[in-house]
């Protein structure tokens, strides 16, 4: 630095030596001694300013922490029912965890069950399921199993038109269904063929009958999108763009943040809809998200965890639906596949079931928003069979069976347990309640693509099963995620009898003998060989501002709404 | 200089090679399947072979790597897995939102921490010091999160003067992304402000207690001048060091406030990458990261050039 910088031209009053501070400093002017306000002055001005600031910021809280006019509670969870003529207008803005992964093309996996549900808004299926879970026609009006269950014709609505002007008619049903048959997904591998009969007639031929069939059209193989703009603009571009003949049209997806829909002029059913449009907002943090709803951005709060369902019941402005016919269900299988594990011996599998208390598990863990359930069916659904006993929570008989099966001193195992979800919750409830009878558990967190592997390629120990029931049809349930021919075969013992009911009720010609068939496939699952430990089921619960209506959220599966009547109160 | 800048240029690839080749382990070692992940569950084994195969999953790493390599050397950064976009196109639309809160709060950081560490050095020992360490040390120890969601309780569910979360482009609606961003950023600001002020303090102490300063105030000059002309300029060297590091934690930072406050940028698109195991967006957010922060910390070495004449004079 140079030296001369370190001289002022003039005369210069020195200021003290020492390092530190000086309030003023004072300069000859002109003969006179003038103070005047510099660095320092500014200095205490600040310090004025933060000493404000923090006063401020100390009394903020302080003032909106003065009690408010109590709101009046609201402990019902339930939907309210309007009796006055709906509202139109208005934006419905829903927000949930996740983002879809694809919109506009069913047949490109993978598209979520959030997929599903956003894509809704825009894409509609052939049918739906009613609210007690059965499949009714929605943009088929009919359908007609040929006697030999050979073939299956449809019927379909007339004067529908796609969001760009082209039909939805015989032809488009086949392309929809012909592409989705011959891609890689199985739901529709039973249909060999589609004929189109005329405008409003086409005609499944199937080479095997499944009693599953007609519940995969209210899902990803029943979604009807426009082929002509599939064609015209080509996959790529069909995931992000729905095209359908719901009653919102898409409008723009900003990945990870927002999916807008607006109101279709041209849908079939006249005078619907009432919204202007319908918003989807994919907000991650989950204390972001319920703070989001309830400053009153969104309308509507998809999934709530149990401790939020009672904040938000205390605020009193809120309903809330249960889920329906969807829900989580809490359960663990040991490896019964393998012939050196203790679960391979049905004494060790059932003593898992008595030592665990489930009603405390509900009540502790979810709050009491769930059941205890004892088979793999939501309750309320058709699936459920009244006739299977279960194991009521008895420690004494969990040890007896024990020691029966040679485990007097019990035994150690690992528990794996998934790190997302509802699911981070009972592990160590269970491992505790295994100690009390002997068995010393271990847990060992796992992600989802570890979970997914030790599913697929086996695991040695007990593993919380990803369960959760999406459709209410318990025999797909069971088909899908409790056979050792399904994904879980390396892990799974194959129980002869129950295996060949459950396949006996795959392809049941009716629904009653399907029915039927399945409860005895769920009570030989349970009481017979007690494959899969069931804890309890917790519902999907969504919170509504009071001023929401018929959105059909919650009503019936967790995917499938009614966009086509929510309104909002003025 | 420009042999200077060839040489750190030249070092800079070298540390993304680096990067690239332990970001693409580590994302390899995380258990799981991307194929499976896009799949789902009920997918057959032979459809996750099949796309095992197609997405090139079943050769080796050192294979996969390579591959990708020669791909970035031809400017493409791949596909993602699960947005099916390219991840160049996504990465371009993630790094401005990140940047746009990230310089704010840089700069809003640095604006405030430069002169408070400047008064607490000042007034040391004093009232104001004393409140501009505790506020400092209080900065570095609070919680990123924890603070965002008081800020969203308070100002947003109490006051209702912000919104929760979401951002809007500035060129769609100004005031808008204004609300939007404020306790973002504030939040963002909050590491470095606190880093460089307590940095800040420290040499300006340091700095105020050498001879020449004192030598300065014998001979009267202005304390404005002995401050801010031969006090801060040799006391600003490390902070600025620091604020080249600041860059870094930034990124980290963003992770936490994106998440928060529901803002799609680089760092909420790399969680969930990361979470989807889908590796060549993980790979590019990684290399588009390191770049920035290689490229920060030698805009951070020229500036001590311009800082310092002797650092000029050595190079």
């Amino acid at each position: 630095m140079a030296e001369g910088s370190f001289f002022v031209s003039g005369k210069v009053q020195p200021v003290d030596l020492d390092f530190g501070v000086t309030d003023e400093i004072m300069f000859y002017q002109g003969g006179m001694v003038v103070k005047k306000r510099g660095l320092l002055g500014i200095i205490r001005f600040l310090e004025v300013l933060v000493c404000c600031a923090v006063l401020v910021m100390l009394a903020v809280p302080a003032w909106s922490a003065q009690p408010k006019a109590t709101a009046p509670q609201n402990k019902a969870v339930s939907a309210p029912q309007p009796k006055v003529t709906p509202h139109y207008g208005g934006v419905l803005r829903i927000t949930h965890a996740l983002d879809a992964d694809d919109l506009g093309d069913p047949v490109a996996r993978p598209m979520s069950s959030t997929g599903v549900r956003v894509a809704y808004t825009a894409v509609e299926t052939l049918f739906r399921y009613d609210q007690k879970g059965m499949p009714v026609p929605w943009l088929a009006s009919g359908v007609k199993v040929a006697k030999d269950l050979s073939s299956i014709t449809l019927t379909l609505r007339k004067g529908i038109k796609f969001h760009d002007g082209t039909d939805f008619n015989a032809e488009a049903v086949k392309w929809n269904l012909d592409r989705y048959r011959t891609s890689n997904n199985p739901e529709l591998k039973s249909v060999e063929s589609v004929e189109v009969i005329d405008s409003s007639t086409v005609k499944l031929n199937l080479s095997k009958w499944t009693s599953t069939l007609l519940d995969n059209f209210t899902m990803h193989a029943g979604m009807m999108i426009s082929p002509t703009a599939f064609q015209k603009n080509g996959a790529d571009w069909a995931k992000t763009h729905p095209v359908g003949t719901g009653p919102f049209k898409f409008v723009s997806w900003q990945r990870d943040t927002n999916v807008k829909f607006e109101k279709f002029a041209g849908y079939w059913q006249k005078g619907k809809p009432y919204l202007d449009g319908v918003e989807w907002t994919f907000i991650t943090d989950m204390v972001s998200r319920t703070m989001a709803f309830r400053k009153g951005e969104m309308n509507v709060l998809l999934i709530v965890e149990p401790p939020d369902v009672k904040d938000l019941e205390k605020e009193g402005k809120y309903y809330f639906s249960t889920g329906g016919l969807s829900g989580l269900n809490i359960c663990v299988a040991g490896d019964s596949g393998h012939a050196d594990s203790p679960y391979a011996d049905i004494r060790v599998r059932r003593a898992i079931e008595y030592a665990i208390d489930k009603k405390a598990l509900v009540d502790s863990l979810i709050l009491g928003y769930g059941k205890v359930c004892n088979q793999y069916a939501y309750p309320g659904t058709w699936g459920v069979n009244p006739a299977v006993k279960g194991y009521p929570y008895d420690p004494a008989k969990a040890k007896k069976l024990l020691a029966e099966a040679g485990y007097p001193n019990g035994f150690k195992t690992t528990l794996y347990a998934p790190t997302w979800g509802n699911y981070v919750y009972p592990p160590p409830a269970i491992q505790q309640y295994l100690a009390k009878v002997g068995i010393t558990v271990e847990i060992e967190p796992v992600n989802q693509g570890r979970h997914q592997q030790l599913l697929r390629g086996g695991w040695k120990g007990l593993m919380i099963q990803q369960s959760p029931m999406i459709l209410p049809d318990a025999t797909n349930n069971l088909a899908v995620n409790a056979s050792c021919k399904s994904y879980l075969k390396d892990s799974i013992m194959c129980a002869d009898d129950y295996e060949a009911t459950l396949a006996k009720a795959v392809s049941a010609p009716n629904f009653e003998t399907k029915k039927k068939l399945t409860w005895e496939a769920q009570k030989l699952f349970i009481d017979k060989y007690a494959l899969f430990q069931f804890f309890y089921t917790q519902p999907r619960m969504n919170a509504f501002y009071k001023n929401v209506h018929d959105t059909g959220i919650g009503i019936t599966i967790d995917t499938q709404w009614t966009p086509e009547d929510a309104w909002i109160d003025k | 200089m420009a042999a200077f800048i060839l040489r750190r240029l030249i070092q800079t690839i070298v540390v993304l090679l680096i990067v690239s080749i332990i970001g693409f382990l580590i994302i390899h070692l995380i258990p799981g399947d991307p194929a499976l992940t896009m799949l789902g569950e009920n997918a057959t084994q032979e459809q996750i072979n099949a796309l095992r195969t197609q997405l090139g999953l079943d050769q080796p790493v050192v294979v996969q790597y390579l591959r990708w390599l020669i791909n970035v050397l031809h400017g493409n950064l791949g596909k993602s897995l699960m947005y099916g976009e390219s991840v160049t196109s996504l990465v371009a639309s993630r790094l401005p939102v990140t940047f746009h809160l990230g310089i704010i709060a840089l700069i809003l950081g640095t604006l405030i921490s430069v002169p408070a560490g400047i008064i607490a050095a000042v007034r040391r020992g004093g009232v104001l010091d004393q409140l501009i360490t505790v506020s400092a040390n209080l900065g570095m120890a609070i919680p990123l999160f924890w603070l965002g969601i008081l800020g969203i309780y308070l100002f947003s569910l109490k006051l209702g003067w912000l919104p929760v979360q979401g951002y809007t482009s500035p060129f769609d609606n100004f005031s808008l992304n204004l609300k939007q961003i404020i306790m973002p950023v504030i939040c963002l600001a909050v590491v470095p402000l606190a880093s460089l002020t307590r940095q800040t303090r420290s040499s300006m102490l340091e700095v105020i207690r050498q001879d020449y300063i004192r030598t300065a105030r014998s001979k009267g000059l202005k304390e404005r001048v002995i401050i801010f002309k031969h006090a801060l300029r040799n006391a600003v060297i490390p902070v600025v060091t620091l604020l080249g590091i600041q860059v870094r934690n930034l990124v980290g930072g963003s992770v936490l406030v994106e998440t928060v406050f529901n803002i799609s940028g680089i760092g909420r698109l790399m969680v969930k990458s990361v979470f989807d195991k889908d590796f060549l967006v993980v790979q590019g957010c990684v290399l588009m990261i390191a770049f920035v922060v290689a490229l920060a910390n030698l805009l951070v070495d020229l500036s001590y050039g311009w800082l310092d004449p002797r650092i000029r004079q050595e190079e």
